[in-house]
């Protein structure tokens, strides 16, 4: 089970970081496409969580 | 089902969220494309949460408007917002729900479309006009439908078809001086067949003061050959080009156009340069044209020549000599600005001394004179607006735009007749509904925002004042946008 949780959360870890990335190029491509719906500060911040709960996992 | 048994849990983990990226990605590009060519965007006060930046944002100047997240009050005219769209749209209709907290010095609000980014020009469409609001009660309403609401002073028509054909003809009832002088306009397009019979061309018009930036003029013109020389400077002040564009109307049509690129694009250190520019054509008939001169501000008019002694500049003008200047008007208002202290000092106008004590400062001076008025400044380089026109000599002054119902207008002065183009707000215990409806095909779209300005004239706030007591509490501002579709642009 608390390798599964290890697992699940570097998983989301890697999914936030995707989107981090894809949300980037996509502003990058067409400036405000994001920014106007979504603040990527947000997104941001819950990739920081989940990435200290993946060193606190290891 | 036997392929997903097969993979492990990993595999199911990534493939779920591969999906979930694919479809935010699948949503952004729908909101980019907008493939229906139809999206509305919203912003309202107060506001309950806001993820992102939002649609419609960047209310400035700061010092006209406060945003506290419960209201958007506007305390000082103009200010402007920015609208960002994905794509271009071809229409738009714009809802605001506001409270009114304006006293009767400011009858009129109005919304507008930046139209050209370097004359500064907007179409402006009616939100509220409390004169109209008021008259439409007192007047007898000749129409009144959606497309046109026509008032009289007295019970002169009771059939409109009587009233468009004396009009076509020009001859009104209780008009004797002809429609241009009784009938007010607004948000209204009036064709008018301004003449001058047996006109006499005495002398041509030559510029005798420079003047800086767009400006409009309406020409008297004989049926023949023309020809308009202009020079100009680019003083190269600022680091963007300047191109220049001049546009000759008759009837607001282009009869003849003509542009100067410039390709002066760092122009840092560059000294000014002289542009010259001629058109000619033939004119087919004695009457109006409007001649309309598109450039920025760091470009100067040095010098302007036209086959024509009747020559009036429209709303707006900038002469820039720096010396002292004597101009003539219609307006019963001037609005005077001027962006160097150095021009600071008295202006006359109608006869009486009016002081411009302050730079970057509009003030409006008004006079109960009627008729042509002379105004006389001791140093120039000021911005001077109304709604009227400006010439440089009396006999050359002529304003062919019949009056419009801006809040100037007098009740029981020359305007006998109002013609409008214009629905009332809808008000719902003291909060009003008003829309506007714009063509967006034609308008200034840049870095994917189109720039609007909500526009209360004459609302003015002192900056030494801790409370405003006249304001605009806006609630609600709604876009609604309509484009092509993705088909439609992909086949045609």
């Amino acid at each position: 089970m608390a390798k599964n949780l290890a697992l699940i959360s570097r998983e989301i870890f890697y999914f936030f970081s995707a989107t981090l990335v894809v949300a980037i190029i996509l502003e990058l491509i067409w400036p405000n496409v994001i920014l106007s719906y979504f603040n990527l500060n947000y997104l941001l911040l819950i990739w920081l969580l989940s990435a200290l709960v993946v060193i606190f996992k290891k | 089902m036997k392929f997903w048994a097969e993979l492990s849990f990993l595999a199911k983990l990534r493939l779920f969220f591969v999906i979930i990226l694919l479809s935010l990605m699948a949503i952004i590009l729908y909101f980019k494309i907008i493939p229906f060519g139809q999206i509305t965007y919203e912003r309202h006060w107060p506001t309950v949460l806001r993820s992102g930046k939002g649609f419609i944002y960047d209310f400035k100047p700061q010092e006209r408007v406060t945003d506290d997240g419960q209201s958007l009050i506007i305390k000082a005219d103009p200010v402007y917002f920015s609208l960002f769209t994905p794509r271009r749209f071809d229409r738009a209709k714009v809802t605001i729900k506001y409270y009114n907290h304006l006293t009767a010095a400011t009858p009129i609000i109005e919304l507008g479309l930046l139209q050209d980014k370097i004359s500064g020009a907007y179409n402006l469409q009616p939100l509220q006009n409390n004169i109209l609001d008021s008259l439409r009660f007192s007047w007898p309403r000749l129409e009144d439908s959606d497309q046109r609401l026509i008032l009289q002073a007295g019970k002169y028509y009771s059939e409109v078809a009587d009233f468009e054909s004396d009009l076509a003809a020009g001859h009104l009832r209780n008009c004797p001086a002809g429609p241009t002088s009784c009938v007010a306009v607004y948000n209204y397009h009036l064709s008018s067949d301004y003449g001058v019979p047996d006109y006499v061309r005495l002398t041509p018009f030559s510029l005798s003061h420079p003047l800086r930036g767009s400006h409009q003029f309406y020409v008297y013109l004989k049926k023949n050959l023309w020809r308009l020389d202009l020079s100009f400077i680019n003083e190269n002040k600022d680091r963007v080009a300047d191109p220049i564009i001049v546009n000759v109307y008759d009837d607001g049509k282009i009869i003849a156009t003509q542009t100067i690129v410039d390709d002066n694009l760092n122009p840092t250190g560059v000294a000014s340069e002289e542009k010259k520019m001629s058109l000619s054509g033939t004119v087919l008939h004695d009457g109006v044209y409007k001649v309309e001169i598109k450039i920025s501000d760091d470009v100067i008019i040095s010098s302007l020549q036209i086959p024509s002694d009747r020559l009036s500049f429209v709303n707006k003008i900038w002469p820039a000599s720096a010396g002292a200047l004597t101009l003539f008007t219609d307006a019963s208002y001037i609005q005077a600005r001027t962006l160097d202290p150095v021009n600071l000092g008295n202006i006359n106008f109608g006869g009486q001394d009016f002081n411009l004590s302050e730079a970057y400062q509009q003030f409006t001076f008004a006079t109960g004179e009627p008729g042509i008025k002379e105004l006389q400044l001791s140093k120039d380089d000021i911005t001077l607006a109304n709604n009227g026109v400006f010439a440089f000599s009396r006999a050359g002054l002529f304003n062919p735009a019949p009056s419009k119902v801006d809040r100037f207008f007098v009740e029981g002065g020359e305007a006998k007749y109002i013609i409008a183009n214009y629905d009332r707000p809808i008000n719902q215990d003291g909060l009003k509904t008003a829309s506007a409806e714009f063509d967006m095909s034609a308008a200034s779209y840049e870095k994917g925002k189109y720039t609007f300005l909500i526009s209360v004239p004459g609302l003015e706030w002192a900056s030494d004042s801790d409370t405003v007591d006249t304001f605009l509490d806006i609630k609600e501002i709604s876009v609604e946008l309509n484009g092509k579709t993705l088909w439609q642009k992909i086949w045609r």
